[in-house]
């Protein structure tokens, strides 16, 4: 099916909208009746921005990012991911938009336990058949900090190491947005803080919009824009002035 | 960028690099999957390629026991001279006269005397090949006379139960015969199992001074061609069927001359492929749930391979090459082992069949074995696998994955479908039944169906029962039946594998047990004690005169009986009749034919009327009921005989019951009286007796006054049988240990596939107080209700395979032995809660701190 929006070309202007949710709903049917986990949820996020969503556990952070990554069906509302329409899509379609415009960064890292480091972060390319696949999976590994351990698998790693085989992973194809869901939160502070500021520096490198989901109020601080959600709404939207 | 290719089929080469990736170092958890293939693979694989191996060593060596290229016989009577010149112009011939005879001797002042088969053998003797004689001297000093004696040469067995060796001397027929050499390999010996008329070799012109070829005695005159020219033998054979056509003579090519064990072969090939392909459906179950397993512990990397963009046919791809990498291994192993089965088969029954086994690689069984292995596997794997490719990356940021449930898309249906079909057709392929293969397909299915609804019902009937009234009070007993129903549970999956497993060995345990009693019963309370054959008509007043004075003349039953073949039904030329298989051999050669004026006692008249007891008119005849209905005849039909060399039509005015299995004289023809009776004949006789002196009286009293009538012990024929059909059930039985390891390797895996779940739930136990007895308590309850259900499920489905087989495949009776069933079903159960055990067992010892520790 085609795309009922035109896809975005490849721009560098700043204030190119990447992820457009307009008046989201997601309800879900219970025993007690009817869960609203996204309550008519507006928000837009441009090309290079860098927004941390933050909010308690059960909030619906997590459920609003599988949202942004095609990941969850929405039940009213309209979602564009770089200029297409996720509802429009079917469910290979949207894989082929995460291929091409997202990269997912997971708290609990989600390497491919069989595969080194260097064919973990080699996968994405080969999907698009990119036959310089594994040259720029090495150069986005020494990028990370990892160019000593490509040929690890994932038990060999620390955790700190796996999230940023995972970073490398995520921005390999040098996609248009990067979603991170708690990318610190199996790490400790220092590896932590470690990883955040590589985040931080690879979105701003490539010019990618990046929306971290955290419940760290420092760590959210580092992004330049901070949406609170509360059962399922936007409880504030702010710039943190970065 | 290039686009990744999408739809049915994504790129294969990146799906096959990603497979081989995901395989690394997982091998061994494939453990179960392999084995469940290989031993399917194998147990097809060797049925075949021994098979094949029988066969190839008839066809190879099929002039050499035949003795030549084309044969021409004839009982009674010399074969006309017109034959022997036909057969001398197109190569070399030989001449041999074959009989039934008793060789004897006297042990300890009692005669004993065992039948034989005897050859009279001509100079030229044998055509193709060479006897091997111990010591090795040469045939004609062999046969030769020796101290005024004519000099036997004879089998091994024979002497050692005579207890003779070379050198004595022996009693055949009216004289003493010299032993020159035992027969060590017979060249021309046929195809078959152990000889029960062991053969001895005499020169052809010392035959009549044994007083054996008295006028009317069973001899079979043979004469065989070796043809100068062996591509000419359908020409030769054509021309001397031209010149003895309506005479006696039975022609036959060497290919022929195998008919009867090939077609023996073939039905056991059938049965054992059958009880093999249940092993590897039962493989197939372990195959299904090796790749749920596997997949199961794979979600969070499909789910992962989902949220880089990999589309859903890529998944399926990646995951079902992994399944065929791992097929390709499992059915290369099985046919490594199959390969190597002719070589074993030969080493273990060369001593046993009379069938040269050639050991070589046969592609043919392997191939099958491999589309058995191949289909089976896409079969029993294809459903968890277009499951998974449905996985939602969404359950990436929760941490329980799971495969989803459902039905797969219509595609992957298809494939289950064509896959099954394919294996009906290879089924149909290597048994020729549309019959069985529809018999045994739709038995699988139910039985696979019954098992399920089964286990589906006691899930179900547990689940509901009400928690406080009915829960027992035990802890591990609530513990068992909280696992039995618990999402997630092992118990459909332990009752269809381990139910199918035991199905088998109680249909085989049962219909075994129905054989054998049957053979058994019948001997004690039905058989007669011994057949007498070739009574000559001048002694037969002598022969009720012996006989009756020792049991009674109720106890003896004789008939007159003359040779005859059929050479046509109803008019059409028996050549040209399509006989239905079972039925082939009633026009196949010689019969034995009798008549009777006044109804015999024990004869059951289905159709029609016994001709009067005076009866002298036009010929009659009883048919054998089933025949009369097999060749699609009726009264009023005819059958034309050749006796003698004469031609006789007779109509069919009655049709009777035989009971075959009753050890007594049965003819499929008995004619009525009249012309035939001038035909040269002899008798026929059995002598009952539950008394085994008497019994030895008989032979020993008959033996020394009519040297010439030959015995057959019923008893020591029965053990020939008995020894037969044992070597086929030890085939039947291995073939089923392997259903069953097939089974337990299953069962293995269902417990190792639920590993994890239990030692969360046993550290769980422990940390809340339980002690470990009180765990493995519940798991024994667990693994034994469980083998209790597969175990009383397998009884009943077994029993009526067996019933429906005996009944309706063997036309046998059917009788249920309780106590047999129940023990191979309660044995079943028993294995089943000591394999669960050994399994389940490992996670008691694992300690709560490091497992706590890992979570």
């Amino acid at each position: 099916m085609p795309p009922s929006t035109t896809p975005l070309a490849p721009s560098s202007d700043p204030n190119q909208v990447m992820i457009d949710l307009d008046h989201v709903q997601l309800s879900m049917p219970s025993r007690a009746g009817q869960v609203d986990i996204l309550n008519d949820i507006s928000l837009q996020i441009n090309r290079g921005e860098t927004v941390a969503m933050l909010g308690p556990s059960g909030a619906g952070k997590t459920t609003a990012m599988m949202v942004m990554g095609g990941l969850e069906s929405i039940t009213q509302g309209r979602i564009t991911v770089a200029g297409h329409d996720l509802m429009a899509l079917d469910e290979d379609r949207l894989a082929e938009i995460r291929r091409d415009h997202i990269g997912i960064i997971f708290q609990a890292f989600r390497l491919i336990p069989s595969m080194t480091a260097l064919e973990n972060v080699a996968v994405p390319l080969e999907l698009i058949d990119d036959r310089n696949a594994f040259d720029k999976a090495r150069a986005a590994l020494v990028d990370v900090g990892l160019g000593h351990r490509i040929d690890h698998v994932p038990d060999q790693l620390s955790g700190g190491e796996q999230q940023r085989v995972a970073i490398a992973r995520a921005i390999v194809t040098e996609p248009d947005i990067l979603l991170a869901d708690e990318p610190t939160g199996n790490l400790d502070q220092t590896t932590g803080a470690e990883i955040m500021e590589l985040l931080i520096n690879t979105a701003q490198k490539h010019n990618t919009a990046l929306v971290l989901i955290t419940h760290d109020e420092g760590l959210a601080t580092q992004c330049g824009r901070i949406v609170r959600i509360a059962d399922g709404q936007i409880a504030s939207d702010s710039a943190t002035g970065v | 960028m290039a686009p990744q290719k999408t739809g049915l089929f994504p790129d294969l080469g990146l799906a096959f690099k990603l497979a081989r990736r995901e395989l690394r170092g997982s091998l061994g958890r494939f453990r179960v999957f392999l084995i469940a293939l290989t031993l399917g693979v194998t147990a097809i694989g060797a049925v075949g390629s021994i098979a094949e191996s029988m066969r190839y060593g008839i066809a190879k060596n099929s002039r050499q026991m035949f003795g030549g290229d084309i044969a021409a016989s004839s009982t009674h009577k010399e074969l006309p001279q017109a034959v022997l010149t036909e057969m001398s112009r197109h190569g070399q011939t030989s001449s041999l006269i074959q009989m039934r005879a008793m060789l004897g001797r006297e042990k300890d002042g009692e005669p004993i005397r065992r039948l034989v088969s005897l050859k009279a053998v001509d100079d030229q003797w044998p055509l193709v090949g060479a006897p091997v004689l111990d010591p090795q001297i040469p045939l004609k000093q062999a046969l030769a006379t020796t101290n005024g004696m004519p000099s036997i040469i004879a089998n091994p067995g024979l002497l050692r139960v005579l207890g003779v060796d070379v050198g004595d001397t022996a009693r055949l027929g009216d004289i003493d015969v010299h032993i020159s050499a035992i027969l060590r390999h017979e060249p021309d010996r046929g195809f078959g199992f152990e000889q029960f008329a062991p053969s001895v070799i005499i020169a052809e012109e010392n035959l009549s001074i044994t007083g054996l070829d008295v006028p009317g005695a069973l001899m079979t005159y043979r004469e065989r061609l070796l043809l100068d020219n062996p591509n000419q033998d359908m020409a030769v054979l054509s021309g001397l069927d031209a010149i003895s056509d309506n005479s006696l003579v039975r022609l036959r090519h060497h290919n022929s001359g195998s008919a009867g064990f090939r077609n023996f072969i073939a039905r056991t090939e059938t049965f054992l492929t059958l009880v093999s392909l249940t092993a590897l459906l039962i493989g197939g179950l372990g195959v299904s749930s090796a790749v749920r397993a596997w997949l199961t512990s794979r979600m969070p990397v499909l789910a992962t391979l989902k949220s880089l963009g990999a589309p859903a046919p890529l998944i399926f791809w990646v995951y079902f090459l992994q399944v065929m990498i791992l097929t390709a291994i499992g059915i290369s192993i099985g046919l490594t082992l199959a390969v190597l089965t002719p070589w074993i088969a030969k080493l273990l029954l060369s001593n046993v069949v009379a069938v040269p086994i050639e050991a070589h690689i046969f592609p043919l069984p392997l191939m099958a074995a491999a589309g058995f292995g191949l289909l089976t596997s896409i079969g029993f794997s294809v459903w968890p696998l277009g499951k998974a490719r449905e996985v939602k990356p969404s359950q990436l940021f929760r941490s329980l994955i799971t495969v989803p449930t459902g039905r797969p898309k219509k595609r992957y249906l298809t494939v289950i479908a064509l896959a099954s079909i394919g294996l009906m057709a290879l089924t149909l392929a290597a048994t020729t039944s549309p019959v069985l293969t529809l018999g045994f397909s739709f038995g699988v299915l139910g039985s696979l169906a019954i098992l399920a609804l089964m286990a589906e019902l006691v899930i179900r009937a547990i689940t509901r029962l009400p928690k406080t009234r009915f829960m027992p009070q035990s802890t591990a007993l609530r513990l068992a039946v909280a696992a039995i129903t618990r999402p997630g549970n092992s118990t459909r999956s332990i009752v269809i594998t381990f139910g199918l497993g035991l199905t088998v060995l109680v249909t085989i345990a049962v219909s075994e047990f129905n054989m054998s009693r049957q053979i058994n019963t019948r001997l004690a309370d039905e058989a007669p004690a011994w057949f007498f054959i070739d009574i000559q008509p001048q002694q037969k007043p002598e022969f009720e005169r012996i006989t009756s004075k020792l049991v009674g003349l109720d106890q003896v039953m004789m008939v007159p009986m003359v040779r005859g073949r059929v050479v046509a039904l109803d008019g059409v030329p028996a050549a040209k009749i399509n006989a239905p298989q079972s039925e082939a051999w009633i026009l196949n050669g010689d019969r034995g034919l009798t008549w009777a004026g006044k109804a015999p006692d024990n004869i059951n008249i289905t159709k029609g009327e016994w001709w009067p007891d005076d009866y002298k008119g036009p010929m009659q005849v009883s048919m054998d009921e089933e025949a009369m209905l097999a060749f699609g005849l009726d009264l009023g039909s005819t059958v034309t005989f050749n006796i003698a060399g004469r031609e006789l039509q007779a109509t069919i005015t009655s049709s009777r019951e035989i009971e075959w299995q009753n050890f007594g004289l049965n003819f499929v023809f008995i004619l009525s009286p009249g012309m035939i009776e001038a035909a040269p004949h002899n008798w026929v006789a059995t002598v009952a007796t539950n008394d085994r002196q008497i019994e030895a009286q008989i032979d020993r009293q008959i033996a020394a006054a009519m040297p010439n009538v030959s015995s057959i012990s019923v008893r020591a024929a029965a053990a020939t049988v008995s020894r037969v059909l044992g070597l086929v059930s030890t085939a039947i039985q291995i073939t089923a240990g392997i259903t069953l390891i097939a089974g337990f390797a299953v069962l293995a895996g269902t417990v190792a596939a639920s590993e994890a779940r239990r030692i969360n739930t046993s550290i769980i136990l422990k940390v809340l107080g339980a002690t470990r007895r009180v765990i493995l308590m519940s798991y024994i309850w667990e693994y034994a209700a469980l083998g209790f259900i597969a175990g009383m499920i397998a009884v009943v489905i077994g029993s009526i395979a067996s019933a429906s087989l005996l009944i309706g495949f063997l036309d046998a009776s059917f009788t249920f032995p309780l106590g047999l069933a129940l023990t191979v079903a309660l044995g079943g159960a028993v294995a089943t809660t000591g394999l669960g055990l050994i399994g389940a067992s490992r996670t008691l010892g694992r300690k709560p701190g490091p497992v706590l520790r890992d979570e």
